[in-house]
C-alpha cells in the first residue's frame, strides 16, 4: 500500500468529516474543504507519528505540508530519510 | 456619554475616528466611517424588504467583513441578529431558524448550496441578502428573493430613522445545546451587551490604538467582546483566518504580524500555542493582554504561557451565555509551581453572585451551592420557551425588586477566603469540549433517532487539551457501525458534538433505579482511554 493510501485510511478511519471520503484522492484540497479541524489535526499528527514511526516537529505543522494527502506523504517521507 | 444601543457604538466611533480601521479580514479592511455607512445602507435595504423592529434576522456565512456588516445592518434596522454556526448541518440550523422565525438571512455565495436544504429543514426563508455577490445574478430557492450587495448602492449612507428604541430590546439570540436535543435560544438585549462591554473596556483599558483579535465564532458570546469592545473604543478588530487554528506556528506568526494587542479565546487554542507554537522564537511586542473563557485552562500550560509572555496581563473570564461574563480572575505571576486550578474570581461591576443551597437558602462563604447571578448582563430569557425561562430566570428572588432578574446557572461553586469564587462542576450532564458547551443528552437524543439504535449513553472523557472528548456506548440492532453513526451525526450535529469514539454493547449497565449507569460507563471510558496502546 502506498504512503498516500495509508494516510488516507488513517484519516478516513479516525477523523470526523461530513464529506465523502470516496471524493478524496491524493490531490484533494484538504484545508479548503475543511477535512481536518483543529482537533482532527492533533489526532492526525499523533496517528502519522505512530503509523510511520517519525517525529513531526512544530515547524512542520504548516499549511504547505497539509494541503493534500500527497503533501502529507511528502512530509512523512522526508522525515523517514 | 454611554450608548444605549449596540450599533450606536459604531456611529460614535465613526464620528470620533472616521479614518481608523474598524475591521480587518485578511487583506481587506474598512474604516469606522465605511463600516457605519455600509451598515446604514444595509439597514435601509432590510427595512424596505419588510424587516421590522423586533424581527429576527439570521447571519449565515463564514466569519468575515460581510458578517460584521451584517450584524450592524440588522441592529440598525431595529432587528435582532441570530448568528448561525456556518459549520453546522442544515438539519440542525433549520430547527433553529424555524424556532427563531428567520425569514431573512444575511449570507454569502459560499453558502449557496445550503440555502435550499436549510429551507427544506424548516427555515421559513423569504429573503436572502448575499453580501459578497456585488451585482451578480444569484438564484435562490423557489419563493425566496435574493438581494445582492449591489442593492446597497441605491440607499443612503445616513442612519435610517428609528422607531423609539429601548436598551431592553433584543440585540441578538445565541443558540446553545439543549439537553433534550432542541437548541435553546438565549435572548440578550442591548443593555446586556453594553453592560458587559462597558465593564470590559474599562477593566482592560481598551483604546482606539488597540487591535483586538476575533478568534471565536459569531455564535459564541466571546464575539461580543471582540466586536463591540473594539467598536466602543474605536479599536480595530482583526478576524483570525479560520485555518490558522490548525497551525500553531502560523498562528503565532500571524499574531505578531497583525500586531494583536488584546487576544480573547477559549483556552484550548492557547494550549496549542504553548505546546506547538514555538512561542520562544516568536516575539509578540504588541500583545499586552490575553483573556480566556469557556473552559478550564490547565494551570501547567497557563503557567508556561505566562513565563513565555512576561509582559502580558492574563485574565480568566467566567460566565454562561445566559449572563455573558459574571466573574473574572486576574492570573498572578506564580514563582514556584502553579496551583492545580485557578478561581473564577470576583463578580464584575454591578453584578451580584451568590451560592444557593438545595433548600433555597444562601450558602455562607466556604460552602458549596448553585451559583445564582443577578445584574444587567443577565439574559431576557429563552426564546419561545416560557417554561424553561421560568425555571431558571427568577424575578423577585430573595424578596428584592431592583429590576434585574436572577439566573440559576446550574454551576456549583463556593467562595474562598480571598473572596474568590471557585468553580466545582455542573449539577447536570452539560460538558465543555474545546470551549463549546454541550449537553450530553443532546447527542443521545440525536443518536436515538437512528432506527438502528436501541439505546445509548454518551459520556465525556476528560482531556488535557480540549477539556473533554466524547464517547458513545450504543446498543444497536442489525449491522450498525461507527461509519454509519458518523454519517448520521454529521447530518444532524455540529462537528464538535459528534462522538469521537463508539463502543457497541449488547446492553448498558444500570443502576439500582433502572436508569443507565452513566457513571460506570464514564469510568470504563476513562480507563480504556488511558490504557497503554496494545503492542500488536
Amino acid at each position: 500500500m502506498s504512503t498516500e493510501e495509508r494516510i488516507k485510511d488513517l484519516m478516513a478511519g479516525n477523523l470526523r468529516w461530513s464529506g465523502s471520503w470516496s471524493d478524496v484522492d491524493e490531490s484533494y484540497p484538504l484545508l479548503e474543504k475543511q477535512v481536518v479541524d483543529s482537533l482532527g489535526m492533533i489526532t492526525l499528527i499523533s496517528l502519522l507519528e505512530d503509523e510511520f514511526d517519525v517525529e513531526i516537529e512544530d515547524g512542520d505543522v504548516v499549511p504547505t505540508n497539509f494541503r493534500t494527502i500527497r503533501d502529507i506523504a511528502n512530509l512523512v517521507e522526508s522525515k523517514r530519510s | 456619554m454611554s450608548s444605549t444601543l449596540v450599533h450606536d457604538l459604531v456611529a460614535a466611533s465613526a464620528a470620533r475616528f472616521p479614518a481608523r480601521t474598524a475591521v480587518v479580514d485578511g487583506e481587506r479592511s474598512v474604516t469606522y466611517l465605511e463600516l457605519d455607512a455600509t451598515a446604514n445602507r444595509l439597514a435601509h435595504v432590510l427595512s424596505t424588504h419588510g424587516v421590522r423592529h423586533g424581527d429576527r434576522v439570521g447571519i449565515y456565512l463564514d466569519k468575515s467583513l460581510e458578517a460584521v456588516v451584517g450584524i450592524y445592518g440588522i441592529l440598525k434596522a431595529g432587528a435582532t441578529y441570530v448568528p448561525l454556526d456556518p459549520g453546522a448541518p442544515p438539519a440542525r440550523l433549520g430547527t433553529i431558524a424555524a424556532d427563531a422565525g428567520l425569514r431573512c438571512l444575511i449570507t454569502a455565495t459560499g453558502k449557496a448550496g445550503e440555502w435550499a436544504p436549510l429551507r427544506a429543514a424548516g427555515a421559513p426563508l423569504d429573503t436572502l441578502v448575499v453580501l459578497d455577490a456585488a451585482d451578480r445574478e444569484i438564484a435562490g430557492p423557489d419563493g425566496v428573493e435574493v438581494l445582492t450587495s449591489g442593492a446597497l448602492a441605491g440607499h443612503p449612507a445616513e442612519a435610517p430613522p428609528e422607531a423609539p428604541r429601548s436598551s431592553s430590546d433584543l440585540a441578538y439570540i445565541l443558540y446553545t445545546s439543549g439537553s433534550t436535543g432542541v437548541p435553546k435560544g438565549v435572548m440578550l438585549s442591548h443593555l446586556n451587551a453594553l453592560a458587559f462591554v462597558d465593564w470590559a473596556v474599562d477593566e482592560f483599558a481598551v483604546t482606539e490604538t488597540d487591535r483586538l483579535s476575533s478568534h471565536a465564532p459569531l455564535h459564541f458570546d466571546l464575539s461580543v467582546f471582540d466586536l463591540f469592545a473594539a467598536a466602543k473604543a474605536g479599536a480595530a478588530v482583526v478576524l483570525v483566518p479560520a485555518q490558522l487554528a490548525l497551525f500553531p506556528v502560523e498562528l503565532a506568526r500571524w499574531i505578531r504580524e497583525a500586531e494583536i494587542s488584546v487576544w480573547y479565546s477559549v483556552p484550548s487554542i492557547l494550549t496549542l500555542l504553548v505546546l506547538r507554537g514555538k512561542l520562544p522564537e516568536v516575539e509578540l511586542p504588541a500583545l499586552r493582554t490575553i483573556l480566556f473563557a469557556g473552559e478550564v485552562f490547565p494551570t501547567k500550560h497557563l503557567h508556561r504561557l505566562t513565563e513565555l509572555l512576561p509582559d502580558v496581563r492574563f485574565a480568566n473570564l467566567f460566565g454562561p451565555t445566559e449572563t455573558n461574563v459574571c466573574t473574572w480572575y486576574e492570573v498572578p505571576r506564580w514563582t514556584g509551581e502553579p496551583p492545580p486550578s485557578i478561581p473564577i474570581g470576583k463578580a464584575i461591576t454591578d453584578v451580584e453572585v451568590v451560592a444557593v443551597r438545595e433548600d433555597g437558602s444562601i450558602a455562607p462563604p466556604g460552602e458549596v451551592g448553585e451559583l445564582y447571578v443577578r445584574g444587567p448582563t443577565v439574559m431576557q430569557g429563552y426564546w419561545g420557551d416560557a417554561e424553561r425561562t421560568a425555571r431558571t430566570l427568577l424575578r423577585d428572588w430573595n424578596g428584592e425588586h431592583d429590576g434585574f432578574p436572577v439566573y440559576r446557572t446550574g454551576d456549583l461553586a463556593y467562595v474562598d477566603e480571598n473572596g474568590d469564587w471557585i468553580f466545582l462542576g455542573r449539577r447536570d450532564s452539560q460538558i465543555k469540549s474545546r470551549g463549546y458547551r454541550i449537553e450530553l443528552g443532546d447527542i443521545e437524543a440525536t443518536l436515538n433517532q437512528h432506527p438502528g439504535v436501541v439505546e445509548c449513553a454518551v459520556v465525556a472523557i476528560p482531556d488535557e487539551v480540549v477539556t473533554n472528548r466524547i464517547k458513545a456506548f450504543v446498543v444497536g440492532r442489525g449491522a450498525l457501525d461507527d461509519d454509519e453513526l458518523n454519517r448520521f451525526c454529521s447530518e444532524r450535529l455540529p462537528r464538535y458534538m459528534a462522538p469521537e469514539l463508539y463502543e457497541f454493547r449488547a446492553d448498558l449497565p444500570r443502576s439500582s433505579t433502572g436508569k443507565i449507569d452513566r457513571r460506570t460507563l464514564g469510568e470504563e471510558a476513562q480507563s480504556a482511554a488511558s490504557a497503554p496502546a496494545d503492542p500488536s
